[in-house]
């Protein structure tokens, strides 16, 4: 071999070794550069907001059932906020305020037309699958032929009592339930046995959260009376009856039956420590049938249901126990709906709820859970089917009543504690209805 | 030391190793160096980057915590919550007080989404429930919590991530204190904004990576964190001390826990809150260390075919150096020759040629050495038969002289001695050089033999400095000259007178022979006469260009008055080691 042969040898040998330790040097400023803008693009997941009100039963039971949606759909991830009822609806105004509500939020019947004429609500009307369902709940979720709520359980407002406590105290509720004048009767004959801090009933003549009007509504309903609104909306609490209804529970509140304004004012719905009738402070409340769950895993076996006193007429009502809508803001509508119809259709998704938001709307549902269903579901069924046979027909709320019902909280708080005479509080209540209330 | 090494080691080692360890040396220094500025250039663009992600960051901390402060002064500087404290009240006015506080501030929570809740601390609280997103408490259970000393001096202070119970379970939040004032001045309480210390960490998030961010108040207690732990007080920069006290007069900078982490940080405006980023060593070096792997694999591969390389080449290099030092070692066996490849062109060729051509003459030389010997060998049985030889010569020489003065011839034993002295001269031991008085002695012996044969027809004059007589001549250099001048000069006449003189010169001794005989004859005849009896001239003429190249000279010529005259000229030579080194037999 030539030397110049082997000198190019050599020089190719040199230059390689030099390429390569170049290309290690480019290789790596490129990735010292091209660190941030990698990974940019993570797929097409959806997260859709979701917001409900209720207690821990309801959280536990609803955010099992998302879990479960997002196993099946792993696109689909959810971003929950979830709370109690008493600040649920202020919170609920504040983001509609500032136009940021979640894709799927939880309205009650109270609510549900505030939001949807204020063009808040996506028209559900199509795209879910609502033929399980009883034609009237599905109509309560309607706003001027549109739906914007879907119903996702039957629900019944109740007279929830300590049946522990009146099995000891030798009362039995029959099954039709006692009248107005029964309960009072039984209510002064029980007070002499109650030790000091006790008290036989809440005071329904005093909000102390919010829409809690119906505590009256149940009054003039079964006074015959009818809801303290009329199904177009109009003002319709009967004065005479308003009256007679706070003068009964002035003198239940003198008597010691009911408690001093100032204990009432300390309940806290759902807290251990402060709901009067969770810590055993009053036997009798008047409670919707849905949230039944939450007292019963607190205290179980503790709890019983009857109707709400009748007089002249029932006094109870049935109504959907909440209702899903969607956000007219949704970046993710149709996601939505799909998870709502799950939601409500489908038999996994009910066996996961049980009747945590009330008894499942869906036939289907039902009889696949009532198979699996244990004594206080049960009894939650079977309430709403004592309800069912003589329930006043329920209409939903006209717009602006959730606003009311906040300045119902504010009166009944005045003349609970004597402040306002019921007559006076009757004026406010109907003027703010006009103000309130534009039809 | 090297120059021992390479005088010491084998060639093919030397060779071998030491490219080896040199290609091994540069592939480590070169994969070195580009891990270690790729490391290098890597932290710097990542520690200017998250200084720049950080900047931002800094705003959006600001501008988020800047509104909680500033939510938490319209909260204190409420009316509302003025009124609650001002005298006691009966109990509905206390009730619509309380809800007025709560309406108010329940708003500035929904309102502002990252507040999660607000504590509101007095004395004798209204009772509230755990869930509320508005809640009363005893500002005497305040003082329990540990982290009340940090608003018990100031009116204001926020207090890192600690837990809270919510509506929403127990949440871990980021919260700021600040007392409030009845309008009359009066220290009434504490208004504690509680954000979810998830939004705060949301902020320090980045979207699709996940950082070790950690965020300090101006007293360097941790508000809140993402990602990994890492103690900041390993940074001298940024540890004064116990704590976190004080801050270091750059707004920004990092540094490298080499080994662990490189943290940035910097120093959220107007605040004196500190936001601190570490990336994890590993992480940092991943990159680069994968570069010095994939570099260390190929330059093992090549390393590993430049030592293959290496050891053919050196092979090939070193393989005609061996088979020339088996040669050598094989040297006097002919074979060794025989050994040596044939086919090399280049330098390699040529020192094999030039071997085989020396050892092609080492042959020859010895050879001749070989034959010289064997001469001289021969010579010397010839020198040692020729000292027998005189020996007996001479013996008989006496016998005879003992024979004639037996018999009464004084001639003869006469002339027999003087031969026999003549003879003894001639030998002198084998010396070829004899000084100038034995030499004249020789040649008087031979004039008086002739003498005696012609009676006093002849005669000779010697006339020599005495200092001359020590010179050395050649011996038998006169003889062959007084022969000839009688044999021949002094043919056919009656007389003839023979001189011999010698004059001391310079560098040397001037040798007169002079005759009157017939002189020279004439110049064909001078020829013939050459080839009859020119062999003791000539004999004398080479021996004196023998022994002194062209320094001796020899002129013979005629006579003016008649006669031959022959002049020697015989440099001087005293030490007859000198002059006589080579002892001829």
């Amino acid at each position: 071999m030539t030397k110049a042969r082997w000198l190019g040898l050599g020089a190719t040998a040199l230059s390689l070794v030099l390429v390569i330790t170049a290309c290690g040097a480019n290789s790596n400023d490129s990735k010292g550069s091209a660190n941030s803008p990698s990974h940019s693009k993570a797929g097409s997941a959806v997260q859709l907001g979701i917001t409900w009100a209720g207690s821990q039963v309801r959280h536990d039971a609803t955010l099992a059932a998302l879990d479960l949606y997002s196993k099946s759909n792993p696109d689909v991830t959810f971003e929950p906020t979830y709370m109690g009822f008493d600040t649920y609806f202020t919170k609920l105004a504040t983001l509609s305020a500032s136009r940021n509500l979640p894709d799927i939020m939880q309205i009650d019947t109270g609510n549900l037309m505030d939001y949807a004429l204020r063009n808040q609500l996506a028209d559900l009307s199509g795209g879910i699958d609502t033929s399980n369902m009883n034609e009237k709940l599905l109509s309560a979720g309607k706003v001027n032929g549109k739906l914007y709520g879907i119903p996702l359980g039957v629900n019944t407002i109740t007279f929830m009592y300590n049946k522990a406590a009146f099995d000891k105290l030798g009362i039995q509720v029959p099954e039709k339930g006692f009248n107005w004048d029964e309960w009072v009767k039984i209510a002064k004959e029980t007070k002499p046995k109650l030790e000091k801090g006790k008290y036989f009933m809440m005071d329904l003549s005093m909000a102390t959260g919010t829409t809690e009007s119906d505590k009256y509504e149940i009054y003039q309903l079964a006074y015959g009376k009818g809801f303290i609104h009329t199904p177009d909306g109009k003002f319709n609490i009967d004065r005479d009856t308003y009256i007679q209804f706070n003068k009964l529970f002035a003198d239940l509140r003198n008597e010691g039956i009911v408690p001093p304004a100032n204990v009432t004012a300390g309940h806290k719905q759902n807290d251990p420590q402060l709901d009067l009738f969770m810590n055993g402070t009053i036997l009798v409340q008047r409670e919707y049938a849905a949230a039944f769950p939450n007292f019963e895993s607190v205290h179980p076996g503790q709890f019983a249901m009857t109707l709400v006193p009748s007089a002249s007429n029932a006094g109870g009502f049935m109504l959907p126990s909440q209702f899903f809508t969607v956000s007219q803001n949704s970046k993710y509508p149709d996601e939505a709906r799909k998870f709502i119809e799950w939601f409500v259709n489908d038999k996994e998704a009910g066996r996961a709820l049980t009747l945590a938001r009330g008894v499942p709307v869906s036939k289907p549902v039902l009889d696949d859970l009532s198979q699996t269903l244990d004594a206080t579901a049960q009894m939650q069924i079977d309430i709403i089917d004592r309800v069912a046979t003589d329930a006043n027909s329920f209409s939903s709320r006209p717009k602006g009543y959730g606003a009311w019902t906040d300045e119902w909280t504010k009166i009944s708080q005045a003349v609970a504690f004597d402040k306002m005479a019921p007559e006076k509080a009757y004026d406010e209540l109907k003027k703010k209805w006009d103000e309130i209330i534009k039809l | 030391m090297m120059d021992r090494l390479f005088k010491k080691w084998h060639i093919r080692h030397l060779y071998f190793w030491s490219m080896t360890i040199f290609v091994v040396l540069l592939f480590a220094v070169v994969i070195w160096t580009s891990y270690y500025f790729s490391v290098q250039g890597i932290i710097r663009t990542t520690s200017s980057h998250q200084e720049r992600i950080l900047a931002q960051l800094n705003e959006k901390l600001r501008a988020r915590f800047s509104l909680i402060e500033s939510v938490s002064l319209s909260a204190v500087r409420n009316n509302q919550l003025m009124n609650l404290l001002s005298e006691p009240k009966e109990s509905y006015e206390n009730l619509v007080a309380v809800q007025n506080v709560v309406a108010s501030l329940q708003t500035l929570t929904f309102s502002t989404p990252s507040i999660l809740n607000i504590d509101v601390y007095v004395r004798e609280a209204p009772r509230s429930g755990i869930n509320d997103p508005v809640r009363f408490l005893e500002l005497a259970a305040i003082e329990k919590e540990d982290w009340y000393s940090q608003i018990g001096q100031s009116d204001f202070a926020w207090i890192g991530e600690h837990r809270t119970i919510a509506y929403t379970g127990e949440t871990s939040v980021v919260s700021f204190a600040r007392k409030f004032y009845s309008s009359g001045g009066d220290y009434g309480g504490i208004v504690m904004i509680n954000m979810k210390a998830s939004e705060v960490q949301q902020l320090l998030l980045e979207e699709n990576v996940e950082p070790s961010r950690q965020l300090f108040d101006s007293g360097g207690r941790l508000i809140t964190r993402v990602g990994r732990d890492f103690p900041l007080s390993d940074i001298p920069e940024l540890d004064t001390g116990e704590r976190l006290v004080d801050f270091p007069p750059a707004a920004n900078g990092y540094r490298l826990v080499p080994g662990q982490a490189l943290v940035v940080w910097t120093q959220i405006k107007g605040s004196g809150w500190l936001l601190a980023e570490t990336t994890p060593w590993k992480g940092l070096v991943a990159g680069s260390a994968r570069m010095a792997k994939f570099l260390l694999a190929i330059g093992l591969t090549a390393v590993a075919a430049l030592v293959l390389f290496f050891f053919l080449l050196n092979r090939k290099f070193t393989q005609p150096i061996y088979l020339l030092l088996r040669a050598m070692n094989h040297f006097p066996a002919e074979k060794g020759r025989s050994m040596l490849p044939e086919d090399y062109r280049n330098e390699f060729g040529q020192l094999f040629h030039g071997y085989r051509k020396l050892l092609y003459r080492i042959e020859e030389l010895y050879e001749t050495l070989r034959l010289q010997y064997r001469k001289q060998k021969e010579a010397e049985i010839g020198a040692l038969q020729a000292m027998i030889n005189p020996h007996f010569l001479y013996n008989t020489l006496d016998q005879l002289n003992w024979m004639a003065i037996k018999d009464g011839n004084d001639r003869m034993s006469h002339v027999l001695e003087l031969t026999g002295k003549m003879l003894r001269i001639g030998l002198s031991n084998g010396e070829s050089l004899i000084p100038l008085s034995a030499e004249l002695e020789l040649s008087e012996c031979y004039i008086k033999i002739q003498q005696i044969r012609l009676g006093d027809r002849i005669r000779y004059e010697i006339d020599v400095p005495e200092e001359t007589r020590s010179c050395l001549v050649p011996k038998m250099t006169l003889q062959p000259f007084i022969e000839n001048s009688i044999r021949h000069g002094f043919h056919g006449r009656k007389t003839g007178e023979i001189a011999i003189r010698c004059q001391k010169e310079e560098r040397g001794l001037r040798l007169i022979i002079e005759d009157d005989g017939k002189g020279l004859p004439e110049e064909a005849a001078r020829l013939s006469a050459r080839t009859r009896g020119g062999y003791g001239l000539r004999n004398v003429r080479e021996r004196l260009s023998a022994f002194f190249g062209s320094g001796a000279a020899l002129e013979i010529r005629g006579r003016d008055e008649g006669g031959t005259l022959v002049a020697l000229f015989i440099p001087e030579l005293r030490d007859v080691e000198s002059g006589g080194g080579e002892r001829i037999p």
